[in-house]
């Protein structure tokens, strides 16, 4: 009997994490260069709590890893001469306090120096890790699909898109950036596009089947614990009685 | 539960969104004005199980981890400085700039402002100045006399004085230009201010390399799309709903784990 509530709560606790990152999926549909989250279940075999309860084992739900969904968002144009976006497997390199980290979100703008920088102020890094600074006077840059930067037909550094062998395994760190984890980056063959945007990949449709599907996944979890309960209350009122 | 306050934050990106959407659709008729966008970021997220965490001592690993997110955040708010249509006015005073550059103008409180906005009229004194009566930098002031008043592609203002054949040279417009014109603060009125991101400005005359040229008679017209911003309002609005019904599954949840007694 306690088995049954234990499996019905341990559904439960995983349900509301899948909630979670429904959530977050459906609140970044706006966010540039955003990646969907899904949570992958596994069974776990657990001796029941009382070796003479039957079945002989109890299965528990558990999350062992969130999985992404690495797919293409919509190439939204902008016309803006800094929005660049990535078509196919890639990633931009931008600077941050602790070694590089990586993004999709190619919305960038010039600083006040003419580097060339995500919204938030980080220096976007070209194939040899430096920033990339244009002439404050000079005319906007062209940038050629294999990353290359072109000003006025003059070749000033490139952009590459970098790739990682499994890109499931990034960990996000917010701020629409990624950061390696250790794993070693080559060059992606993704082609950059200038004047457009990645937006979220996120599938709405997919994600309100999920919401559906996990309220009422709840529901019937809590049924199972509600059951058991019932099961117990009656238990105890029946042989109390006697 | 944290869909809850997930979903929260969805919605204020969403009604952020749809504020910096109707601002565009306000001012779509706005002289010199220059499309806005929201962008958003991801928010932190809670690692419960780090990407390539040991699983045995014999040195296997987690391919993946598990991360949840915990919602979205307003990243910044950016211009969109693309190019507006320029339309025939056949107003004298009337100046558009086809392409990079600002006019200057000297506020009220003796600050340098910028302005697209080429919509100019003759005050009083006969300066050249802004539909609020500011001046433009560097001052021009026609002659009472004149008869007409040419303004070429690179800013040099000629006046034809009465009685006299050849026009003769009255003013230089100049304009300024800014390495990152999208960080310039806007302060109303169509008007922007110098900021540290937007870096100093260079100033030119117009035609000049790497600056717009002038044109007499015509008007910047405002750069947003009536049915680009009409089609993001739905899609805001949309997102907006899907959010509100994560909320509400989220609170049937917990009302089915409250009902349990």
């Amino acid at each position: 009997m306690d088995n049954s509530l234990l499996i019905g709560l341990q559904s439960q606790r995983v349900l509301q994490r899948r909630m979670d990152v429904t959530a977050n999926n459906l609140a970044n549909m706006s966010t540039t260069g955003f990646k969907a989250d899904a949570l992958l279940f596994d069974m776990q075999t657990k001796d029941p709590a009382r070796s003479r309860d039957a079945p002989r084992d109890i299965r528990f739900v558990r999350d062992v890893s969130s999985m992404r969904d690495m797919s293409q968002g919509a190439l939204a144009q902008t016309g803006d001469a800094f929005d660049l976006a990535i078509e196919g497997e890639g990633f931009f390199t931008v600077g941050g306090p602790g070694g590089p980290l990586y993004t999709r979100d190619g919305s960038f703008s010039l600083g006040a120096d003419g580097t060339l920088s995500t919204r938030d102020g980080r220096p976007v890094l070209n194939t040899a890790g430096a920033p990339i600074v244009f002439d404050p006077q000079g005319a906007p840059p062209r940038i050629d699909t294999d990353g290359t930067v072109r000003v006025g037909g003059a070749e000033v550094g490139r952009i590459a898109a970098v790739a990682f062998p499994a890109p499931d395994a990034l960990e996000k760190v917010g701020d629409n950036l990624f950061a390696a984890n250790g794993q070693a980056s080559g060059e992606a063959d993704g082609a950059i596009i200038q004047g457009a945007r990645e937006a979220s990949n996120v599938r709405p449709i997919l994600e309100m089947t999920r919401l559906i599907e996990i309220s009422r996944a709840y529901e019937q979890a809590a049924r199972i614990v509600k059951n058991g309960d019932d099961l117990r209350k009656s238990a105890i009122d029946r042989l109390g009685r006697g | 539960m944290r869909a809850l306050s997930i979903a929260a934050t969805g919605m204020m990106a969403q009604e952020l969104n749809v504020e910096v959407i109707s601002h565009n659709i306000a001012n779509m008729n706005t002289t010199g004005f220059k499309r806005q966008r929201a962008e958003f970021q991801d928010l932190l997220y809670q690692t419960r199980e780090r990407p390539g965490a040991n699983t045995s001592s014999s040195g296997t690993m987690a391919p993946l981890g598990v991360q949840i997110g915990v919602g979205v955040k307003s990243g910044s708010v950016g211009r969109i400085i693309a190019q507006g249509d320029l339309e025939l006015s056949a107003n004298d005073y009337d100046l558009a700039i086809n392409g990079r550059g600002y006019f200057q103008v000297l506020t009220p409180a003796g600050d340098t402002a910028y302005t697209r906005a080429g919509n100019f009229a003759i005050d009083g004194e006969g300066r050249l100045v802004t539909e609020d009566g500011y001046p433009v930098q560097p001052g021009i002031t026609i002659p009472q006399d004149a008869v007409s008043v040419s303004i070429s592609r690179d800013g040099v203002v000629e006046a034809t004085i009465d009685g006299q054949t050849e026009p003769s040279q009255i003013g230089q417009i100049e304009l300024a230009a800014f390495i990152n014109p999208a960080g310039l603060e806007a302060i109303g009125d169509n008007l922007f201010r110098e900021t540290s991101a937007s870096g100093a400005p260079s100033v030119a005359a117009p035609a000049a390399s790497g600056f717009g040229s002038l044109m007499q008679g015509f008007l910047e017209t405002s750069n947003v799309n009536a049915v680009e911003e009409i089609s993001a309002l739905i899609v805001a609005q949309r997102a907006y709903e899907m959010n509100a019904k994560v909320i509400s599954a989220s609170d049937e949840m917990l009302q089915t784990s409250s009902q349990l007694r």
